[in-house]
């Protein structure tokens, strides 16, 4: 899921100019999985967290049925943002806010790559 | 190709507001009963350019929408740079009724989404009788948005380490429906990325903190004086449609639409699929 993300994102030239002067690290967790995602000027990259994984910024955390609702190429209403999971509760944000909206435009272009079809 | 020139004419309006004077900028088109039509928070009036297109609307009605100070073309007032802009009730109410006074609007139909579907209940309650009828797209009377903190506390709509134009439309991508087509999607995001500083955020304070209506003022409100009809998309996460419904239980004889399919920018984001909620209910009101 997430190699599949980092390659779809890398792959896209939109997705790489977002990211040109961009240098984030992030924590993603779907359930009980853990993910840093990696920005470094317009490469995306992802690793299981711990050892040896970048420090991230700040975490985005939901259940595995949620990111599954998000990555529906047609999500419901309500699972179909980053945001829209944060407002109705069933997405956490942890660390530091500030990167996360600094950099929300690419974060989004990013987890949007979990997506294999592209929403309209 | 051939050129089109589109019949919207724009002017502006100098107005005095609560002792200042504003350059405000309105389009109109159409011939009829005048509907004036409010934008969302950091928008503009460009969020009505398909109804302002529309032939069959503008066979009915007068169609008018204008840039609140601040947003669009109306600049803020003399002195600006040394303010930090916030809307209130009292301002936003100032605001309308001067516009609608200088244009000598007669009993207009207000329609407004977002902080607009908020403003139509403001203007219901203190000013129905003004009013033919009120349609509030996205309307609901308040809740605690998570988001809020980040807002007010963390500032990052405006603070010269974020790039506010960026963090506009990435905040507000999400309450667009995923159905809605890639042309009114980005042109939406667009009208948010040339917000000037501090309008938006200046915007939700109206929207998050001062409009609050859950107050119990939305009993003031008589749908025999002003008519009150609220459509609501399902793909808003903001403006339920269990907040809309909410302003439902709290206001007899309001009317309520459900648009599936739409975000929280139906005008903008999908306007072929609006107006096909939208002509029922101005044919109702027309009718009346």
């Amino acid at each position: 899921m997430i190699s599949e993300m980092v390659d779809r994102a890398n792959a896209d030239p939109v997705v790489r100019r977002q990211a040109h002067f961009v240098r984030l690290a992030f924590g993603l967790e779907i359930g009980a999985a853990s993910w840093v995602i990696e920005i470094d000027r317009g490469t995306v990259a992802g690793v299981p967290a711990g050892d040896g994984a970048p420090v991230p910024e700040f975490t985005l955390s939901a259940d595995e049925a949620s990111w599954a609702d998000f990555a529906r190429p047609l999500p419901p209403p309500g699972t179909h943002d980053v945001l829209a999971l944060f407002e109705g509760g069933r997405l956490k944000i942890t660390g530091e806010a500030l990167p996360l909206m600094r950099n929300l435009a690419v974060v989004k272009a990013v987890l949007a790559k979990l997506r294999q079809k592209e929403m309209a | 190709m051939t050129a089109t020139i589109e019949a919207v004419t724009g002017h502006y309006v100098h107005l005095e507001i609560s002792g200042r004077s504003y350059r405000v900028y309105f389009e109109q088109a159409g011939e009829g009963i005048p509907l004036l039509c409010l934008h969302t928070a950091g928008a503009d009036s460009r969020q009505y350019r398909a109804i302002l297109n529309d032939p069959e609307i503008l066979s009915k009605y007068r169609v008018i929408a204008f840039d609140l100070p601040w947003h669009g073309r109306s600049s803020p007032p003399d002195g600006w740079q040394n303010e930090t802009y916030q809307l209130t009730t009292d301002s936003y109410m100032a605001t309308i009724l001067a516009f609608k006074e200088a244009l000598g609007l007669e009993r207009p139909v207000v329609m407004g989404c977002s902080i607009g579907g908020r403003a139509v209940l403001h203007l219901a309650i203190r000013h129905g009788k003004l009013f033919r009828a009120a349609i509030g797209l996205e309307s609901h009377a308040g809740y605690d948005p998570l988001m809020h903190p980040l807002i007010a506390d963390i500032g990052y709509l405006n603070r010269p380490d974020v790039n506010g134009q960026e963090a506009a439309a990435a905040t507000v991508s999400g309450l667009i429906s995923p159905l809605s087509p890639d042309p009114e999607r980005w042109e939406t995001l667009w009208h948010y990325m040339q917000g000037g500083p501090g309008a938006f955020p200046g915007d939700l304070y109206y929207y998050m903190v001062d409009g609050d209506l859950r107050n119990g003022l939305l009993a003031q409100l008589d749908t025999k004086i002003c008519p009150l009809f609220l459509l609501t998309g399902d793909y808003d996460y903001s403006a339920t449609v269990e907040r809309t419904q909410e302003v439902m239980r709290q206001v007899p004889g309001a009317q309520f639409r459900l648009m599936p399919g739409l975000g929280h920018f139906p005008m903008s984001e999908n306007p072929k699929l609006f107006m096909s909620y939208l002509r029922p209910v101005l044919d109702e009101i027309a009718e009346g």
